[in-house]
């Protein structure tokens, strides 16, 4: 039981030795106009990165329908236009996919905090997958279909390359979104599975 | 609501807000990072709280969320500056205090769910409001707390061994 008693002192002990000083309520509330002016930096900032990386997107879109242009070697300018149209639709399709998933993984940062760990823990892991989901297959459907509808328009592929190129080119497109997403995510979501882990260990 | 309400309420338990950011952050620049996070996320969730539970319950849930969900940049920094940063706080070198230290760095390397537990455990909180912070069943918190404690026992007389 002594031993018991002195483990117990031990540990609120070692918990009272990290005390800190009280902050004052002035120094509380500069704190939290500071920090709120930080976040709206920072999400600013991260706005920015999202359109830079769809601009990115549209110039690698630019980039191969030039190149595929001389490839193919297209008379007419007319059709090149055509197919120009169908990209630069393909790339805004991308673009909404991106500020989509970018809007929404930001609602989901806002969800209510004063709950439950563990359903917080849950319900963001479950929301954040689903969001991740939806923006991997908008972009894999925007991206090979850009790639089928220039390649029906371009009329010099027999059907069964065509539709071989296609299912080539979507998987491709898939694992290509799988990878993005795991490098940018991947990390986040494996803490999210690995504590929702720990709060649902059984109770052997 | 004001800030001046929101201050009224939330000032006296700060404390809280302190145990929560010295078990999950381990360096200053990531304690001052996830003080005002923590800050922040209260005062915005303020105008949701409803009053149905003890403000000290509601700022452990809004903390200890903000804090499991927050903190990533640890794992990058030097290992050496971490021990350091550690036991910069412990001033006396009595058998005791190394002791605590001890235990202190145990609740550290403990998994986030567990920290979660034992750090409300530390508080004297009821079993029964440590199910509502966390989300878990009564008799779960309190076998887990067990586990627990147990586990950090058999550490600390291993240390101890060792250390003699």
């Amino acid at each position: 039981m002594e031993q018991k008693n002195d483990f117990e002192s031990l540990l609120r002990g070692a918990a009272a030795r990290f005390e800190n000083e009280p902050l004052s309520e002035i120094a509380v509330s500069d704190m939290i106009d500071a920090r709120l002016v930080t976040s709206k930096s920072r999400l600013l900032s991260s706005f920015r990165k999202e359109i830079l990386i769809c601009l990115i997107c549209i110039g690698v879109f630019f980039i191969y329908i030039w190149g595929a242009k001389y490839f193919f070697d297209t008379p007419k300018l007319a059709k090149f236009l055509k197919l120009y149209t169908q990209v630069c639709l393909a790339g805004m399709l991308y673009c909404m996919a991106s500020m989509l998933l970018f809007v929404r993984l930001l609602q989901i940062s806002f969800l209510q905090k004063a709950t439950g760990i563990r359903d917080y823990v849950t319900v963001l892991y479950k929301k954040t997958r689903w969001t991740l989901q939806v923006y991997l297959w908008i972009s894999t459907t925007g991206a090979t279909g850009m790639l089928t509808v220039f390649l029906i328009a371009s009329q010099k592929i027999p059907l069964y390359w065509l539709l071989g190129a296609i299912l080539l080119s979507g998987t491709c497109f898939y694992y290509l979104n799988v990878w993005y997403l795991h490098k940018r995510f991947g990390k986040r979501m494996q803490e999210l599975e690995l504590l929702i882990a720990e709060f649902n260990e059984p109770d052997k | 609501m004001t800030k001046a309400e929101f201050l009224d309420h939330t000032m006296p338990h700060q404390g809280i807000i302190y145990k929560v950011v010295n078990i999950y952050a381990e360096y200053k620049e990531d304690k001052e990072d996830l003080l005002q996070e923590i800050w922040l996320q209260l005062w915005l969730s303020f105008p949701r709280f409803k009053f149905q539970s003890k403000v000290s319950t509601w700022m452990y849930q809004v903390a200890l969320n903000t804090a499991l969900t927050h903190i990533r940049k640890s794992a990058t920094r030097d290992k050496h500056f971490k021990v350091v940063a550690s036991m910069q706080h412990i001033d006396d070198n009595s058998e005791r205090a190394e002791q605590e230290r001890l235990l202190w760095d145990m609740i550290r390397s403990l998994k986030q769910a567990e920290k979660a537990l034992i750090l409300l455990y530390i508080e004297g909180i009821s079993y029964r409001e440590i199910a509502e912070i966390t989300g878990e069943s009564e008799g779960n918190v309190g076998v887990k707390l067990n586990r627990i404690k147990q586990k950090m026992k058999k550490d600390l007389i291993t240390s101890a061994k060792i250390q003699q």
